[in-house]
Parts: structure tokens; C-alpha cells; sequence
């Protein structure tokens, strides 16, 4: 629901309230999905691919910047997660948060080995081997993300531009901290600093909107 | 109490970007102390979002069926990776004890070579026979590939409607399990609903309250549901909505009260109705209502209408 011309009151009903139903209710699905995995129920893992994929092949897009390597890490990916389902803590962290985080983990991997091989002098071979990237996502598959992106995008630019761009370097750049403040010529105190006041702040907002 | 220097270790910590010596002592203070690991589970989530900001990408559709395979090889490698440690001392063994026989075989065989050739001698006499013999067999060989060919056309052709089937059953599969997740949602929001529910006449004061359910009467939304909580003293209504159609951006739902005390139906105001389908609304009349003999829900445009004009979705009995 957009608005509520009919509400007397500021506070009912709400974007917020159906979003939190959501979210339980996404919960709870999560938790069902995990549990067939970890049995390896027939099919549950084609569920749980579905609801996976799109999103961790962007972030992982978004950090190797290369269509074969994101497909590969993106397995690699699935490999360990399959692995390590009977892990999985809900308690600690959404389905979302864990996966981001394994791929997110994956991908700098990914890319600082690449570096690694540039280093001893394979630049213009791997740069040969960069292949086209892959193209943006139909509307129709932005629909079910559109939500949390609109949320975050609102989130984002409620920071200072300091913070939010100390995020995106420690998010999707896999560079240390060091090597961001050298990249933003700002003292290391500075970008740790940034760091930390603007994801406790993008935390607070997050809460906010909920 | 969290200071400074904690709160950014717990970031850092996020961001996987602690050096080793630190991370170790961020970690012991970590298991020690249940407000960090609130903060720094809650820190994991917030970095998580961050995935968000990535321009939206698709994965190639080939690229699931290779995964899938890679997770299959994956399990087949676990589950035969225990072979006994004695298996290749044992070939070691049988391939000594069979160089062994082959060596005694060779002194035997020397003597016996010079009676075969004798044996070749005559049978060369009796090949010419056997060459006729040989041909009449070769063309019954032919006509049996030439059989065999048309038998593994067949084959293939049967193959390939079995992997047709294969992936109709797979894909009818995927689309069960979909359904079954989404069936899981909504027995989930279906229970939340139930909850509130019960608890909204104590909740929001609505002590003698008259409730209504409105049904469908959309063709294509038969289960779509409403239920109106509505207190004729405060003149305040509730209204909730499950499995109701998303109205387009250039249209709104529109409330309307159904009371004896006036010929025309008296507005209640618009509502909108996002994915899930569901809505929940405070709503007051626009005119003082006596009685409410009947709710009615229509589709209209954007904004309203003062009576109605568009087809009446939901109604009560």
C-alpha cells in the first residue's frame, strides 16, 4: 500500500508494518528451505537457487568485474554453501546476510589472486582473457529486489559522501583498509572512522524504516 | 558499554578486514562480551545490505544446470573417496603372481611351436573352403549392421523423448517446489493475520465492534478476502485485505458504506493495494453513519470517485 488518505492517525497503516510482515514471513521460509537442503530434499536446492542466485551473481558481478569469473565464484559459491547448510545459524543471521557473505568472501578471493598473477606479470595475458560483461537485469527480474534497492538507495543517501563512499570501497573494492585511505588520500584513522559511523548509521536508518 | 575503539573493530570485523593478531583478540573479547556480538550480528546484516547497491545482474539460465552437476560430483566424490588402504597391495600381488606364470608359460610354449606349424600347414589347405563360407557369412553380417543401424535410430529417438520427459519432470518439479514455498508464505501471513486478528478489538479500544467480512466477487481473485472492524461510536473503522489484486498506479480501491438512513452509498475513502496483496487501514465515513447495513469495496480511478462507478470487488452479506 502507497499511502493512506483514509488514516486519521500518522501511524497506521504503514509501508513499514507490511514490510516487517514480509520479512517475518520470508524468515520463516528461509528457515523451511534450509531445512530441506541440509536433508537434501529432492528439489530444494533448485528452490534455494532461485532465491539465491540473482542476487549474489550481482555482488559478485559487481566485485570480480569479469562474466566468466563471477560465473565461476558463483558456483564455487553454491558448492560451499551446499557444504556448509547444516551450519547455518538463523539465530545469528538471515539466509541473505549468510549467503552475502560467504560470495562476498569468495569474489575478493577471487580477485586478489588475480592480482596476485598480474603482479608476476600475466597483465596482458588475463587482460586478453576479460570477457564482455554480462548485461544489466530486465525490469521484470529488478521487480522482486526493487524494494530492498529503493530502501537502501534512501539509506545510502542519507549518509555523508565520505562515509557512503568508504562503504562502497570496503564492500565491493576487497581493498584493506590501508589501502583505501591511500586510494582516498585520507588519513587511516579517517576511512576507519568513516567506516564506522556510517555503517552504524546506515544500521540506524535500516531499524528506522522497519 | 561498547567504546569507540570496540565499535570500530566490530566494523572492521564486518567488513572481514581485521588484521590476524587483532581479529584474534576481537575474538576472544567477542565471545566474551553478548552486547558486541549483538553488534557486530547486527553490523554482518547492515554490510550484507550493502549487496543492494550492486546493479542488478542475471546469471546465465545454463549456468543453475552446471552448478546442480558440479554439487551432484561434489557429493559422488565424498561418498566414494574411502577405499580400503589394502586394495592396491592386493593388485600389487595378483600382478606379481601373474609375471610369474607367464614366465614358466614361455619355456612350455618353445616345444610346442614346431608342431603347430604342421597344424598351419593343413589348415591352409582347408581355408580356401572356409573363404566361400566366409563370405556367405559377411554379407549375413551386413544385413544385421545394416538391422543394427535402424535399431539405433530407434534407440535415439526413444532417448531423446526420455530426456524430453526428464526435463518436463524436472521443471514440473521446480514449479511445485515454487508453489510449495509460496503456500508456506502464506500459511505464514495467514497465521500473522489470525493473530492480529485476535488481538485487535483489545489493541485498538474497539470494544463494541461490529465485524464484517466482505468476499469476492472477482472472477480472477475467487479467495481474495476483506474484514472490517467498524465502531459506530467513534464513528472508526479497521479494514484488512488478503489475497486482494495489486490495483494499478492509475487506479485506487474505494471503501463504501452501505446505510439505510441515505439512498446513495456514503464514501469511505481510497486505498491502495501493493504486491502481497495485502492492506490494513483506519478509515472514518465522510458523513456520519447510523447504521451499517453493508460494506462494498469498488475499483476506481485514481483518487475516487463520489459514487460508484467502476465493478464492486468485495462485499459483505
Amino acid at each position: 500500500m502507497r499511502e493512506n488518505p483514509l488514516s486519521g492517525r500518522g501511524d497506521l497503516p504503514t509501508d513499514a508494518s507490511q514490510r516487517r510482515d514480509g520479512s517475518q514471513a520470508r524468515a520463516v521460509v528461509d528457515q523451511e528451505l534450509m531445512r530441506r537442503v541440509v536433508r537434501d530434499e529432492e528439489g530444494a536446492f533448485a528452490a534455494f537457487y532461485s532465491r539465491l542466485a540473482p542476487g549474489l551473481f550481482s555482488v559478485v558481478y559487481e566485485i570480480v568485474r569479469d562474466q566468466k569469473e563471477a560465473e565461476d565464484v558463483l558456483q564455487e559459491c553454491f558448492v560451499q554453501m551446499w557444504k556448509k547448510s547444516a551450519s547455518y545459524e538463523p539465530a545469528r543471521s538471515s539466509l541473505f546476510t549468510w549467503a552475502v557473505m560467504i560470495a562476498r568472501h569468495r569474489a575478493i578471493d577471487r580477485v586478489r589472486s588475480r592480482q596476485r598473477h598480474l603482479r608476476v606479470g600475466e597483465a596482458a595475458t588475463l587482460e586478453a582473457q576479460v570477457s564482455p560483461p554480462t548485461p544489466l537485469a530486465s525490469a521484470d527480474d529488478l521487480a522482486e529486489q526493487s524494494d530492498e534497492r529503493d530502501r537502501l538507495r534512501a539509506a545510502l543517501l542519507q549518509l555523508a559522501d565520505g562515509q557512503r563512499e568508504a562503504l562502497h570501497l570496503a564492500f565491493f573494492s576487497g581493498l584493506t583498509q590501508t589501502e583505501i585511505s591511500a586510494q582516498l588520500g585520507a588519513p587511516l584513522g579517517t576511512v576507519k572512522a568513516r567506516i564506522r559511523r556510517g555503517l552504524i548509521a546506515l544500521r540506524d536508518i535500516l531499524e528506522a524504516a522497519v | 558499554m561498547i567504546d569507540e575503539r570496540l565499535e570500530e573493530q566490530a566494523a572492521s570485523y564486518a567488513f572481514e578486514s581485521l588484521e590476524a593478531d587483532e581479529k584474534a583478540s576481537f575474538e576472544s573479547e567477542l565471545a566474551a562480551n553478548p552486547e558486541l556480538a549483538k553488534l557486530v550480528d547486527d553490523l554482518r546484516s547492515t554490510t550484507a545490505n550493502l549487496a543492494h547497491s550492486a546493479p542488478a545482474r542475471v546469471p546465465p539460465p545454463e549456468l543453475e544446470s552446471r552448478i546442480l552437476r558440479a554439487i551432484q560430483d561434489e557429493g559422488r566424490s565424498q561418498s566414494s573417496s574411502g577405499m580400503p588402504s589394502w586394495i592396491p597391495w592386493a593388485l600389487a600381488a595378483g600382478l606379481a603372481i601373474c609375471c610369474g606364470a607367464l614366465l614358466l608359460g614361455r619355456t612350455e610354449n618353445a616345444g610346442s611351436i614346431a608342431s603347430l606349424r604342421e597344424r598351419i600347414a593343413g589348415s591352409e589347405k582347408q581355408s580356401s573352403g572356409l573363404a566361400a563360407e566366409r563370405d556367405r557369412a559377411l554379407a549375413a553380417a551386413r544385413e544385421q549392421q545394416q538391422q543394427t543401424s535402424a535399431d539405433q535410430a530407434e534407440i535415439a529417438r526413444l532417448n531423446s523423448e526420455r530426456d524430453a520427459l526428464t526435463r518436463q519432470v524436472a521443471e514440473l518439479k521446480q514449479k511445485e517446489e515454487a508453489l510449495r514455498v509460496q503456500n508456506t508464505t502464506l500459511a505464514a501471513k495467514t497465521q500473522e493475520l489470525g493473530n492480529k486478528v485476535t488481538q485487535l478489538p483489545q489493541k485498538s479500544g474497539l470494544r463494541d465492534t461490529q465485524v464484517l467480512r466482505l468476499r469476492s466477487n472477482m472472477q480472477s481473485a475467487p479467495r481474495a478476502s476483506a474484514t472490517v472492524f467498524w465502531d459506530a461510536e467513534k464513528q472508526e473503522g479497521m479494514l484488512y485485505t488478503v489475497g486482494v489484486p495489486p490495483n494499478g498506479t492509475d487506479q485506487d480501491y474505494q471503501l463504501w458504506f452501505v446505510d439505510p438512513k441515505f439512498d446513495k452509498l456514503v464514501d469511505g475513502g481510497v486505498f491502495s493495494v501493493g504486491k502481497d496483496g495485502a492492506a490494513e487501514i483506519v478509515f472514518h465515513p465522510k458523513t456520519p453513519i447510523a447504521s451499517v447495513k453493508k460494506f462494498a469495496v469498488s475499483l476506481e480511478r485514481k483518487g475516487g470517485v463520489s459514487k460508484p462507478q467502476g465493478p464492486i470487488v468485495l462485499a459483505s452479506k
